[in-house]
């Protein structure tokens, strides 16, 4: 699990360092720059993670064209936008380019907390189906093509019979297969394989 | 009389006699009949002190202050005044003068008389437009035009008539008319510009005045009272030759207090001189002769009195005309800056908030670290300082705020030009980053302070940079910059302040109504800004121009002088 950080971002630098200061003594790790365009520079990396939050009105980039800019490069840092401006249509904007909230300033610290963790709990779900999800694909890999034949007909819900007679091998060989197949891939029971083959997409839910 | 009519004004006219305004029919009628009467009464007293002795029913008094006293009654009220005349003429003919003439004889020289001076005063007021507060040199010119004409028809119809009815013989004609009309003359010369002028004219007596000009008065009267006693204490021939002594003090009394001053010291001295003259027993040929002086020193001092006061006046107009000018500007520049600061609200309230942002985010910090047991004291120590210093800050934009809104009359002082320049730009710095414009001070170091009032220099400064804001980003241009420069230039020694930015430059239809009042390119501006720059910038004794139209490197410039003699 890498280390989460809050990326504060406001040009203002009373507003950036006071942020900062409040989010470490609350027990964040807290990088603050000032503005979208250093941040986009220096801190994006793929393997960072935690929670943005970035002052709406920048110089530059500003702060909804960051969370669109984000989108694009497929970067899932959530944003919790703030703004001394705050009007219904820029918490509309802000919400609808996928801000994970829309905060007025000056900030409410509990309100401010909140949507972090809720982005960075968001975050670590995300994160455990991602590994999982990465631990069954190695799995699958594993299996030699004669196996991932006879683990497509499995989970399409053929017996060992008619696979048998399908493939013009013994029952018993198909069984053994069978064996190996939910060695491999740490299955308890049928029904947890075809869970499997649907997360792994070979058979549609 | 005529009944109540237009003229109700003028019925009502007389306030120092007639006491208050009287609304009902019956008591404006009374109050008039108590006009009338006490007219008739001064007229008729007069009269008995004036006169001396009557040639062949002519009454031949030295002079006739009772008719300049009902003539302005009729110049200032109208023709119904010529009642009171010729009721107060048969009063005084019968009562006081005890005249042998037979009654119809009497009635008619009332009628004449009356008739003579009704007809000059009506044509005075009708066609002459004589304005009775007696203001203008014309006035006063029309007022004795008139009363030499009234005296000269007098006198040639009461010759005429006395002539007819056999009172007079030829011979007798001119030996008593002179007088008669130098008497009326001078009467009506005297008299009534004194009472127009102190009677009739509503004015407020401040006795403190008074009290201060007393020891004036008394040196005229002493004056006056030494050249008369100079004058008919001396032999007949010699008194003639001394009475230029009294243009001294008529002349310095009209100098030094107007046609006031004129009046009064005029008849201060016809009446100290019919008086002595009567004591010492100088007989009628004497008196007109002297009264024919008096016409001339009269004359002088009314119109030397009237062009003073008019100079006076006009001075004291100008000075209340620039007054007001001076408290309206002022009031245009703080509905200008009201106007300012309302464009610049939502710029300022992001200005305070966010100080307001780091106050609040730091005090929770250090609440937090107070609040866990072993907490770093010295950071929450040092998170409480910088919360103040923000605390500051915002309390500052507030009070220059206020400070900049809240003062209406100019306020000079000594100003040092830098930082009156950073104070302006803080004010308008929140709203330009808001539009992302980009404002820089470049100031040289040799700046001088200069004298004048701050709030409106900086109103100056802050119109020209708002002004900059307004035409980069309403040309819709990404990157705004604007850089205010002042500089110390000699020949003639001031200080140039110029607002530059790379907007999109001045029109030339713009550019010719720049400084007019209400022409502006913004959709929602007045269109006061730059003319109040510019009276702001004129009244401090310098100039507002536009130094480059140029797109990209449009400049405004502004220059105060150093030379303090020409600051207001």
């Amino acid at each position: 699990m890498p280390v989460q950080t809050i990326f504060v971002i406001d040009d203002h630098e009373s507003v950036r360092d006071a942020l900062g200061e409040m989010l470490s003594v609350f027990g964040f790790t807290v990088e603050t720059y000032d503005s979208a365009d250093t941040f986009l520079l220096q801190a994006i990396d793929q393997r960072r993670s935690g929670c943005v939050v970035a002052d709406v009105r920048m110089p530059g980039t500003d702060g909804i064209e960051l969370v669109r800019e984000l989108g694009r490069r497929k970067i899932a840092l959530p944003v919790v936008l703030i703004s001394g401006h705050a009007d219904v249509p820029m918490a509309v904007a802000a919400i609808k380019s996928g801000a994970e909230d829309f905060i007025e300033k000056p900030v409410d610290d509990t309100q401010l907390v909140a949507a972090i963790n809720r982005a960075l709990a968001r975050t670590f779900e995300q994160q455990d189906l991602r590994k999982s999800q990465e631990a069954l694909g190695l799995k699958f890999a594993r299996l030699t093509p004669r196996q991932v034949e006879i683990f497509d007909l499995v989970v399409q819900g053929f017996t060992s019979h008619a696979i048998a007679a399908k493939l013009n091998l013994s029952v018993r060989t198909v069984e053994s297969y069978r064996a190996e197949i939910m060695e491999k891939m740490q299955a308890e029971s049928v029904a947890v394989l075809v869970r499997q083959a649907i997360r792994l997409g070979r058979i549609a839910p | 009389m005529k009944p109540i009519s237009s003229e109700e004004a003028a019925l009502r006219g007389p306030p120092g006699v007639g006491g208050a305004l009287l609304l009902t029919r019956t008591s404006l009628l009374a109050a008039n009949a108590a006009v009338a009467s006490m007219f008739l009464t001064a007229y008729v007293a007069l009269e008995w002190v004036s006169f001396i002795h009557e040639y062949k029913g002519v009454p031949v008094t030295p002079w006739n202050p009772g008719l300049g006293v009902v003539f302005a009654l009729m110049v200032f009220v109208g023709s119904r005044g010529a009642f009171v005349l010729f009721t107060g003429v048969v009063t005084a003919e019968i009562f006081v003068l005890q005249s042998k003439l037979e009654w119809p004889i009497v009635i008619g020289v009332g009628a004449l008389t009356s008739l003579s001076y009704a007809l000059v005063a009506a044509v005075a007021r009708r066609h002459l437009h004589l304005d009775v507060g007696l203001i203008h040199l014309r006035d006063v010119l029309v007022l004795l035009a008139v009363g030499l004409a009234g005296a000269a028809i007098d006198t040639i119809l009461l010759a005429a008539f006395l002539l007819v009815f056999g009172q007079l013989d030829m011979r007798d004609v001119v030996w008593a008319s002179a007088p008669l009309l130098v008497g009326d003359i001078i009467g009506i010369a005297v008299m009534t510009p004194l009472l127009l002028r102190f009677v009739f004219r509503r004015r407020e007596i401040v006795p403190r005045r008074l009290l201060s000009l007393a020891p004036e008065g008394v040196l005229y009267v002493a004056m006056i009272g030494a050249a008369l006693s100079a004058i008919v204490g001396s032999e007949s021939l010699h008194g003639f030759r001394l009475f230029y002594l009294l243009f001294v003090p008529v002349v310095l009394a009209a100098v030094r207090h107007g046609l006031d001053g004129a009046c009064l010291s005029l008849a201060v001295t016809q009446f100290g001189l019919i008086g002595l003259l009567h004591l010492s027993g100088y007989d009628a040929r004497a008196f007109t002769e002297f009264q024919t002086l008096m016409l001339v020193l009269t004359a002088t001092g009314l119109i030397v009195g009237v062009v003073v006061s008019e100079r006076q006046s006009s001075d004291r107009l100008a000075r209340e005309a620039e007054a007001r000018l001076k408290e309206k500007e002022a009031g245009a520049a703080q509905a200008a800056r009201f106007n300012l600061v309302s464009g610049m609200a939502s710029a300022l309230a992001h200005e305070i908030n966010q100080p307001m942002t780091a106050a609040r985010a730091l005090a929770r910090s250090a609440q937090h670290i107070l609040r866990t047991s072993g907490g770093d004291v010295t950071r929450a120590d040092s998170n409480l300082t910088t919360m103040i210093a923000h605390i500051d800050h915002a309390a500052g934009v507030v009070r220059r705020m206020r400070d900049f809104l809240r003062r209406g009359r100019p306020h000079v002082s000594t100003i040092d030009t830098r930082s009156m320049l950073e104070e302006a730009l803080t004010l308008v710095r929140a709203e330009a980053s808001a539009n992302q414009v980009h404002v820089e001070l470049d100031a040289s170091d040799d700046l001088p302070a200069v004298h004048g009032d701050r709030i409106q220099l900086e109103q100056v400064l802050l119109n020209l940079v708002r002004n900059a804001i307004e035409a980069i980003t309403g040309a819709g241009q990404s990157e705004g910059y604007i850089r205010v420069v002042a500089r110390r230039l000699a020949a003639p020694p001031r200080v140039e302040i110029g607002v530059l930015d790379n907007g999109p430059g001045v029109d030339d239809q713009l550019a010719n109504h720049l400084f007019d009042p209400l022409a502006t390119s913004k959709e929602e501006g007045l269109g006061l800004g730059l003319p109040i720059c510019v009276s702001i910038v004129e009244s401090h004794g310098g100039r507002v121009w536009l130094h480059s139209r140029d797109a990209g490197a449009t400049e405004f410039r502004f220059s105060l002088p150093l030379d303090q003699s020409e600051v207001p």
